[in-house]
């Protein structure tokens, strides 16, 4: 089946058809048909949710816009949609199946039976938007911890974001396990290490780890709130404070999502230079993943070393935009200055001395017995599981999976850009790993290939103003997978709803996957391998 | 006689409890030039004991007594050990009195007031880490006891100035296989009783990971100044028990300045090298896998066994 067949069959359930130019196909559905149709998406199409973002339309129905109380809320949901009928054809487009949930009845047919990786989307709408998911399999606070008040929903949008909440007291309930020689073993969220707030309950039978809860969302930032009623390039400078190390890939996803919504076509040269800038994070990126790989299990004589070549890109990267890490250069319509032949050369030849030295680094982990034995079986992340629960990235690429934007769907110049898609068949953290090596090698390809084709052009057209109350979503492909960005702007070209998926939120729940039966003093170099990043998701 | 005894142990006692943090400090260095960084001066240790000793230290309430006895047990039982271990002189020292075994539980009573005092905060890190040392000593402790009975089989003695004395007077006595066998066997228990890398990290911040220090967690200011000195002490004790079984050169043999100040200088030396074989045998190895810490002390044990089955053998 295909995705019109299945538009076809199921055309007397669905209220509007919305086809774009930009690969995103918009399906309103009412809501009781919509378990049905996802089930559909999901076993005959293989669709995997990307992406699932709630709109509240309060504003737009004081505008009469739609001036419809029983479709106050929106719910998106986004899948990826394979290019032909098996799972590992790369998939090519955007199925967005939108319904509507009304203000008396805030409640949704929860789809995590079907499709697990619904499971933090529908709690963060509970806990956001008051939306209840019946039937969900694990609605405990996910963005919201128990001592925050149960009738306080902050993304609405009659919630003002400066009011002051009042903690309740509450006791924490969470899973137990029982029997003899079982213990549960809570770590954080303040470490010892100097690292970002997470709480890890694990449940323990002697070394071994039966069950981890992570609870995360200690540091919420409230962004996508307080970019509501931003302007167009305002809101750009939000999405490169995401997360520290990804500032790039959040920019250029917020751009993209600006850039199809006005149907702005971005000059050669500044998407050039964007792949060249975006490929050099990822060097940087993995560099940094494999060096915490390497510390996690005390090999410093490795980690080093590779942490030296980090510092190498950071450092061409300050030479070139005085920002170590890739910020104030992208803006929606292109860049905000052109980088000239020289400085070009500069990150060009930093890309090139890591191709060449990563050799060595490569030697010192692939011929190290002890860190082999390290790495090799712990942490495996099945296929199945994986594919489950939506896993992006690396996480994806090393279970084997493809996933992976930049061919998906293949922005900016990718699509013109000879490289490869590096999967790895073990899915432990040795391959997690060896993705990352292959990677580096491929991206140092990418950026030669850009930096011969480079022509001289223009670098930005001006977006001022964006097309109101149409929805876009931009994708890219960071170091730590998949960032997926969507927007709806007002018809004052003010952001309505910003909505931020990165990977890490996406991958966080692979990580409590992967550690199961393996040992406890194994968790940090698992969770390492995966990299997650707890800042992208306090958003 | 008795008072020269009694000077020169105390002398050689002092000694290695001053050049105990030194020995860490060596071995951090060696660490960081391995790992292409500059690393902390060589007495960073003695500037963290005095550091410690001006901070306040905080006590869990939930804390016992044994909690603030266990640092003054620790640094008894080592400073005792390192009065008895011949450091400079097997000739002018009181080890006649004690033999090998008491050594090795001075070391045990340690770590038993150790273990016990990790568990007493309640922590969920000091309980852990307690677990994984005692799953750790309870196979190195037989192992460590072959290795000294293989030692006392070839020297007929398991006192160590014997021992020793035996060791100096017979040109390359310990270089034969059976002794080169002990030796390797105690280098790995050496490296797991100081909680080195492959079987613990010192430098780690993760702390599902940690074996000591996820035990010494709980301490602060002048107690943490004391487990850290009795650490360094254990360490230097250690160390030295190795050099000077198995390389008992230039010890004092006279009652002399000039006697002194060599083989104190030669102590120094000895125990620097053994350091920096320490850090670079570190260095290049990472971390194994908690499960696998039983296997290699199963090679030290084995390799003892061996040594031992050879010397029947041999006799």
């Amino acid at each position: 089946m295909n995705k019109n067949e299945l538009l076809n069959l199921y055309k007397n359930h669905i209220i509007e058809v919305r086809h774009t130019t930009y690969g995103e196909t918009y399906i309103e559905v009412d809501k009781n048909d919509l378990y049905e149709i996802v089930t559909e998406v999901v076993s005959m199409l293989n669709g995997t949710l990307m992406t699932m973002v709630c709109v509240d339309e309060l504003k737009y129905s004081q505008k009469g816009v739609i001036a419809d109380k029983k479709n106050r809320y929106k719910i998106y949901y986004a899948f990826r949609i394979p290019g032909g009928v098996k799972h590992d054809e790369i998939s090519k487009e955007l199925l967005v199946i939108v319904t509507g949930v009304s203000e008396d009845e805030p409640e949704i047919y929860s789809i995590t039976d079907i499709c697990l990786a619904a499971n933090w989307y529908e709690r963060e709408i509970f806990d956001m938007f008051g939306i209840y998911p019946q039937n969900h399999l694990d609605l405990t606070g996910l963005v919201h911890h128990h001592n925050f008040p149960k009738s306080v929903f902050p993304m609405r949008k009659d919630f003002i974001a400066s009011t002051q909440i009042d903690a309740v007291n509450k006791i924490e309930t969470d899973h137990k396990v029982q029997g003899g020689g079982t213990y549960l073993l809570p770590v954080g969220p303040i470490h010892a290490g100097i690292i970002e707030p997470g709480h890890f309950r694990f449940s323990c039978f002697g070394e071994h780890i039966i069950n981890l809860d992570a609870q995360l969302f200690y540091t919420h930032k409230g962004l996508e709130k307080i970019s509501e009623g931003m302007g167009v390039l305002n809101a750009n400078f939000i999405s490169e404070r995401v997360c520290g190390v990804c500032s790039l890939s959040h920019s250029v996803a917020y751009s993209q999502a600006v850039e199809k919504i006005n149907m702005v076509e971005v000059p050669e040269r500044a998407r050039a230079i964007r792949v060249i800038l975006l490929e050099l994070e990822r060097i940087s990126g993995h560099l940094t993943d494999l060096m915490g790989i390497a510390v996690d299990v005390a090999y410093y004589h490795a980690s080093n070393y590779i942490s030296r070549l980090r510092e190498d890109v950071m450092s061409a990267a300050y030479e070139v935009l005085r920002s170590r890490y890739f910020r104030s250069i992208n803006m929606p319509g292109g860049l905000r200055r052109d980088i000239g032949g020289d400085s070009i050369k500069k990150l060009l030849n930093a890309a090139l001395k890591i191709k060449k030295e990563i050799a060595v680094a490569e030697d010192m982990l692939y011929n190290s017995t002890t860190f082999l034995e390290r790495v090799e079986t712990t942490g495996r992340l099945f296929t199945k599981t994986a594919r489950a629960i939506g896993v992006v990235g690396v996480g994806a690429r090393g279970s084997n999976i493809h996933c992976d934007a930049r061919k998906a769907f293949s922005y900016e110049t990718y699509g013109k850009l000879d490289f490869n898609e590096i999967l790895h068949d073990k899915l432990d953290v040795y391959a997690r790993m060896s993705v990352r090596f292959g990677e580096i090698k491929e991206s140092a390809g990418i950026i030669e290939q850009s930096a011969a084709s480079l022509k001289a052009g223009p670098v930005s057209v001006k977006i001022d103003r964006a097309a109101p109350f149409k929805p876009a979503f931009g994708i890219t492909e960071a170091p730590k997978g998949e960032h997926t960005h969507f927007i709806i702007f007002d018809d004052e070209s003010k952001i309505y709803r910003y909505h931020i998926r990165s990977a890490s939120y996406a991958n966080w729940l692979a990580l409590t996957f992967a550690v199961k039966g393996d040992i406890v003093p194994d968790f940090p170099v698992i969770n390492k391998s995966f990299n997650l990043c707890y800042c992208s998701c306090d958003k | 006689m008795n008072n020269e005894i009694l000077i020169i142990s105390i002398v050689q006692t002092l000694i290695l409890i001053a050049i105990s943090p030194l020995i860490s400090g060596v071995i951090k260095k060696v660490k960081a030039v391995c790992q292409f960084r500059q690393g902390p001066p060589i007495l960073q240790p003695y500037y963290d004991l005095f550091k410690y000793l001006k901070k306040d230290s905080v006590v869990s309430s939930t804390a016992s007594w044994l909690f603030l006895a266990a640092p003054y047990v620790m640094v008894a039982a080592f400073s005792l050990a390192a009065f008895l271990i011949p450091s400079l002189s097997y000739k002018y020292s009181f080890s006649s009195m004690a033999d090998i075994i008491l050594i090795i539980y001075l070391f045990a009573l340690a770590r038993f007031f150790l273990t016990l005092s990790a568990m007493d905060t309640a922590s969920a890190f000091g309980g852990m880490a307690s677990s994984r040392e005692m799953m750790v000593c309870s196979i190195s402790e037989p192992s460590i006891i072959l290795c000294f009975m293989s030692i006392a089989i070839t020297q007929k003695s398991t006192n160590l100035s014997n021992i020793m004395s035996s060791a100096a007077n017979v040109q390359n006595a310990m270089f034969t296989a059976e002794n080169l066998f002990v030796l390797f066997a105690l280098f790995l228990i050496v490296i797991a009783e100081t909680g080195r890398v492959p079987f613990d990290n010192p430098a780690t911040h993760l702390e599902l990971t940690m074996i000591h220090e996820g035990m010494i967690l709980e301490y602060s200011g002048k107690y943490l100044a004391m487990v850290q000195l009795a650490s360094y002490i254990k360490q230097a004790a250690l160390f030295t028990l190795i050099i000077n079984i198995f390389f008992p050169y230039y010890m004092m043999s006279g009652f002399t300045a000039g006697a002194l100040a060599v083989s104190a200088s030669a102590f120094l030396i000895k125990i620097i090298i053994f350091s920096v074989t320490v850090g670079v045998f570190e260095s290049s190895i990472s971390k194994s896998r908690l499960f696998q810490v039983p296997d290699l002390i199963g090679i030290s044990f084995v390799l003892a066994l061996t040594s031992i089955i050879t010397n029947i053998v041999k006799s």
